[in-house]
């Protein structure tokens, strides 16, 4: 969604306000304010304190403020109760000096951060956010600083009180490079930071994005946490979630991941046990990809309902398309998950750590060059291996993923990265359900690994222009076995290599106009192992147990994807209009073409800062999974599957820093890839095939976010998906296995004097099942072979709350924190689905994960 | 519906993930209503116009033999084309060998006669009604040719090596005519010769004494080999039951379409499903090499019976109800 900037809030008619608070219901769920909760508007023409937590109706965080600036004074007063007398608000009294390393970039004349700080009564700075950012390097460098600022807290009454102020930290330019400038910058530094309004007119942003040539600044996208900034070629996104900052880490039930807050935005349904992989819009799980710096990888999540493969802190962003993603992306043909990632805070060498019931990790940062360059190392291993045992015998999950990280800034318009990354999950399971000696005997492994290494080239120019290279080598391994008494061992052995290569270009034309384009190229040599087992249907038939007779496969195969893409965009006037097209060539199997996927997204400014309405369509290609593509019981004449998506919307902005975000969507899929068992013709002679590509699909809904930002330690969202996702079965529509009509996802947080609170809770419909109507004996196979209707029945819904406590430490030589995460936490007996009798005469309930709480540690030294 | 096939795959590959389970649901071996234990056609594969007799191992609710007159049997099979053909092709989609079975008269619906000079529940199918669905069949093919020119010589291929599935169908009925219970068992009609055929009668060791359904008059009986006494065994003995190692002689090799479209040979796999109607089994169902099973006596001394059904995995299968006594 948009931000709102200055101007809009100020135009916020005074109508929208109890619109503003009746919309705002999710956020009164869960705040508790504080008895001493300083009303709204409570500014203090010294500094710009404000009540610790109630914000105005109908204003963002500068309309609390003072009225040193012309807009922010044509918010209306008369509204607000009136000032306090009592009231006094926070002085500083002492801040650290920030010290910029030699050799960094020169900063521009008058350079400052402007930042949002919460005092605590003690008049320590309790949370610190960046409301004008400056430059990476400096912004942090600032952050870092207001921990060690000493206020005289604010007082009300002569009774100190926690406060909230916006505050300006004013940087002095370093000397040219030549001077040794670092100790008089220092100096100049900490004689400049004061509080904002000390100087009036002193609020005006001290760099816009215009004058940095390496942040074109783009807000309109919604973000979790702090505020979105786009540093991305962006063409044609029709919706894009992002995630970015540490406030993320303390969404309840992630176990501290925030990556896994993806599965509680709009559009995504429940997938089952919390798995990493996500039903987006309807779509199956294969359909939604995951890139890491525009280069897709296989799996994001670990098993176990495990964090991501990398570390959330080299993580600087996620993106989330649930739909009508931009051109630079594709061959999915639903949603994207995109990870841009960056070095952690680099200024100076650091190491962090975290522990917690189920794994363990660390992070170490060495700066170089004079903070012109880093090197960045995580690691990070799992123990399930010890816990599970104690419950489950057999069961064996354990994860690993390390990564290390190159990054060089040669100039103010070039920089460089290298980043390797990998990942190993295993999960182990002796022994089958039920007892004696063929159970014990029974063994299923699943092993996957991969590793990455992503060199980029990154380069701007001009008034924002960008350039960007980036090449990427890669393999896969995974490997799935099974042994059974009686039976042939059956193994599948997939191994990937990959190499790609992309170039994105984004090229300023005219104000009112811009080019975005590049190619994306990805070559891989799959290599198939396997013993795998000749399904039944000609010439065998069931068997009492499932003891299949194997026939080794050994293939290679070769899929070769490039794409050009094209987006130019037209700003004119209110009206955005981004047409563009992507073109895959695809060759594999006995596939060799040129699929066209044009997209128009078409954005109208209806009320500025205050209505977005938008509307999107276009087509989407995505290539079969390989396994489908051996020609030893796949099908290599497959084509991609393909996906005709559309949507409208409108973009909301109400006050509290409340956004509102409605989009309907409606998505045709075509081609999709279904399960046969049939022998072909062909002029080589019979061949057995076991999947086409005739399968049709639709889903269409509604989504729903209801977001408030993060402001005085509280943010939360509310995110609700209608939708219907069905397939043609047997000439019919038929409800998509997957299917849930309501996914409801409620979320919030509030922090205050070093702790933390937040609560996440979920309701979602239980997916189809369908009812059992006769079950008839297979003398054959010595199973009750069921007949089954579909009478509308679902697996009962599905209902979850998550709480979270986090509490702050500062130990001088490690600061850090330490929490309590429980997933839910009123241990509901939920279903992921049904278990019948052999017979089918009576069922049982599949359980969904009990209660499980963790407790975790996370510090970091420096 | 298709898509309910696949959920017991799904559901299976979420198990492990579910942690600890605690089902509580009956064992498929624990006999408390009337089960169909076993069903035998003979011979398993079979050219047009050879004769097919069907018989079924059906007990009650006490592991009693549920036989007419006290119970009816009623075999009827048809020509489900949609199933046949979609084993080969897709001209008829969306079936599989999991089509509907014979339900109505509209599917041509073919009921089965009492088979001459058999046990009661014996039923036959002639050779000439064989020959028949075979004939419809082949009536059917040049729908299929149009369909798809090349699937008839598909279809003729597999009629000739691997054959083609049919099914047969059993209702068992109790005096009122309702059904008490329902199953089906296929066939496959094959110009392949040799076809493959049925084990022979079980033969097993129970402690030490053999037990076998071999030349024993009453169907699906299995009685001790030395004409002595039924093995007797105190209350919560653990008891053997061990089919005949060398036994798996009658193990035959089949053929089937492989991966790659080619044919190729498959070895046929014995399976030993186990029931009871009081004790414990170790397994339900065993297979070499761990193909002995293990009961476990109940408390309560009595004669309790046992049943042991064979089945090669292709078709072929035999089965018989022993007893043994716990004493104290």
């Amino acid at each position: 969604m948009r931000d709102r900037g200055r101007s809009g809030e100020e135009a916020t008619p005074r109508r929208w306000r109890p619109v503003g608070a009746a919309l705002a219901f999710a956020a009164a769920l869960v705040i508790v304010a504080p008895a001493e909760a300083q009303p709204p508007g409570d500014a203090s023409p010294e500094a710009e304190t404000e009540g610790p937590a109630e914000p105005p109706a109908g204003a963002d965080a500068p309309s609390e403020g003072p009225a040193t600036d012309a807009r922010e004074a044509d918010e209306p007063q008369d509204e607000e109760p009136a000032s306090r007398p009592s009231l006094t608000p926070p002085r500083l009294l002492s801040a650290p000096p920030v010290t910029l390393p030699a050799g960094a970039e020169p900063l521009p004349a008058d350079a400052a951060v402007e930042l949002v700080l919460t005092i605590g009564a003690d008049g320590r700075v309790q949370e610190a956010q960046v409301l004008t950012p400056l430059r990476d390097d400096v912004d942090a460098l600032v952050l870092e600083a207001t921990a060690g600022m000493r206020f005289e807290p604010a007082a009300r009454d002569g009774t100190p009180i926690p406060a909230r102020v916006r505050f300006r930290y004013r940087l002095t330019p370093p000397a040219p490079p030549e001077e040794p400038a670092s100790e008089e910058a220092t100096e100049d530094a900490a004689e400049g930071a004061e509080p904002a309004g000390e100087g009036a007119g002193a609020a005006e942003p001290g760099a816009s994005a215009e004058d940095d040539p390496v942040s074109d600044l783009e807000t309109d996208v919604p973000s979790f946490g702090v505020e979105a900034v786009g540093v991305q070629p962006e063409p044609g996104a029709a919706e894009r979630y992002t995630l970015e900052g540490e406030e993320l880490t303390t969404v309840p039930g992630t176990f501290g991941e925030p990556l896994r807050v993806v599965a509680t935005l709009p559009g995504v349904a429940r997938s089952p046990f919390g798995l990493g992989f996500f039903l987006v819009r309807g779509a199956n799980f294969a359909n939604t990809g995951f890139f890491v710096d525009g280069f897709p990888i296989p799996i994001l999540y670990h098993f176990g309902a495990g964090p991501a493969v990398i570390s959330s802190r080299l993580v600087e962003r996620l993106d989330f398309y649930p739909g009508g993603y931009p051109t630079a992306y594709g061959r999915f043909s639903a949603g994207i998950v995109a990870l841009q990632t960056g070095p952690p805070p680099t200024d100076r060498v650091r190491g962090e750590f975290e522990i917690d019931v189920f794994r363990a990790s660390a992070l170490a940062v060495v700066p170089f060059a004079d903070g012109k360059g880093s090197i960045s190392a995580a690691f990070r291993r799992s123990y399930y291996e010890l816990i599970v045992p104690l419950f489950v015998d057999g069961l064996t999950i354990n994860y690993t993923d390390y990564q290390v990280r190159a990054d060089y800034r040669v100039d103010d318009h070039v920089r460089l990265s290298l980043f390797f990354f990998g990942d190993e999950d295993i999960l182990d399971q002796r022994g089958a359900f039920g007892s004696g000696t063929a159970s014990a005997n029974t063994r299923t492994n699943t092993r996957f690994d991969f590793q990455r290494v992503i060199g980029s080239v990154d380069i701007r120019f001009g008034e924002g222009g960008r350039l960007t290279f980036r090449g990427m080598v890669g393999r896969d391994r995974n490997v799935f076995e099974n042994a059974a008494p009686g039976s042939d061992p059956l193994t599948f052995d997939l191994a990937n290599v990959y190499v790609g290569f992309r170039a994105d270009a984004q090229v300023p034309l005219a104000e009112w106009t811009r080019t975005l384009f590049g190619f994306d190229l990805l070559t891989t040599i799959f290599d198939v192992n396997a013993s795998a087992f000749t399904p039944i249907g000609l010439g065998e038939y069931p068997q009492p147990l499932f003891t299949p007779q194997a026939s080794p496969v050994d293939r290679s195969l070769a899929q070769a994807l490039g794409a050009f893409y094209l987006d130019q965009v037209f700003d004119i006037g209110p009206l955005q209009i981004s047409a563009a097209a992507r073109f895959e060539y695809m060759r594999y199997g006995d596939v060799n073409r040129v699929f066209p996927d044009p997209r128009l997204v078409v954005k109208w400014q209806a009320v500025p800062d205050l209505l977005l309405l938008k509307a999107a369509t276009g087509l989407f290609h995505q290539p079969p999974l390989i396994f489908q593509l051996v020609r030893d019981g796949g099908n290599p004449a497959l084509r991609p599957e393909r996906s005709w998506q559309s949507s409208v919307g409108a973009e909301i902005g109400l006050p509290e820093r409340v956004e509102l975000q409605l989009t309907g969507f409606f998505t045709r899929f075509f081609q999709i890839v279904r399960q046969v068992n049939q022998v072909v013709q062909t002029p080589e002679g019979p061949e057995r095939q076991f999947f086409v590509d005739d399968g049709e699909g639709r889903a269409y809904g509604l989504e729903v976010l209801l977001r408030r930002k993060i402001e005085r330690g509280f943010y939360g969202w509310l995110s609700y998906t209608l939708a219907r996702s069905e397939r043609v079965e047997d000439g019919q529509w038929e409800a998509f296995f997957w299917d849930q009509t309501h996914t409801l996802n409620l979320a919030a947080s509030y922090a205050v004097g070093g702790w933390r609170f937040g609560a996440r809770f979920q309701v979602a419909t239980g997916r189809p099942t369908p009812t059992v109507v006769n079950a008839a004996y297979d003398a054959d196979a010595d199973i009750y072979d069921p007949t089954f209707r579909d009478e509308g029945r679902r697996i009962p819904t599905f209902h979850r709350l998550d709480v979270r406590i986090d509490r702050d430490f500062d130990l001088g030589w490690v600061h850090g924190s330490i929490y309590v995460d429980v997933q839910n936490v009123y241990n509901a007996p939920n279903n992921e689905g049904i278990l019948y009798s052999f017979d089918y005469t009576q069922t049982d309930r599949l359980p969904g994960l009990p209660i499980l709480p963790t407790l975790g540690l996370r510090g970091i030294f420096e | 519906m298709t898509w309910p096939r696949r959920a017991p795959w799904i559901v299976a590959m979420l198990l492990p993930l579910a942690g600890c389970i605690d089902i509580d649901l009956p064992s498929p071996s624990r006999i408390t209503t009337p089960r169909i234990l076993g069903v035998v056609v003979e011979p398993p594969e079979l050219a047009p116009g050879v004769d097919l007799t069907v018989s079924a191992l059906v007990l009650d609710a006490e592991g009693a033999p549920l036989v007419p007159p006290d119970a009816t049997y009623v075999w009827q099979t048809c020509l489900d084309a949609a199933a046949v053909f979609g084993a080969a092709d897709q001209p008829l989609p969306g079936q599989g060998m999991d089509g509907p079975r014979c339900v109505d008269e509209a599917t041509g619906l073919i009921v089965l006669e009492p088979a001459p000079d058999q046990p009661p529940g014996f039923a036959v199918l002639p050779g000439e009604v064989t020959q028949e669905l075979f004939d419809q069949l082949e009536a059917l093919l040049p729908v299929l040719e149009a369909l798809d020119p090349d699937a008839t010589a598909v279809v003729r291929t597999l009629i000739d090596t691997v054959g083609l599935p049919f099914e047969v169908d059993l209702f068992v009925l109790d005096a009122q005519g309702e059904v008490l219970v329902q199953g089906f068992k296929r066939f496959a009609i094959t110009l392949r010769d040799p076809a493959t055929t049925n084990p022979p009668d079980p033969r097993l060791q129970v402690a030490d004494v053999w037990y076998t359904g071999r030349g024993v008059e009453e169907p699906f009986v299995c009685v001790p080999e030395d004409g002595g006494g039924i093995v007797a065994v105190p209350p919560g003995a653990a008891l053997t039951l061990a089919p005949d190692e060398d036994d798996e002689a009658w193990l035959e090799t089949y053929p089937v379409v492989g991966l790659d479209g080619r044919l190729q040979e498959n070895q046929e796999t014995a399976f030993y499903s186990w029931f009871r109607t009081a004790g414990g089994f170790r397994e339900d169902i065993t297979q070499r090499p761990f193909r002995e099973e293990e009961w476990t006596a109940p408390a309560e001394p009595g004669v309790y019976p046992l049943v042991v059904s064979v089945r090669d995995g292709h078709l072929g299968g035999s089965a018989c109800r022993f007893e043994v006594a716990v004493v104290e």
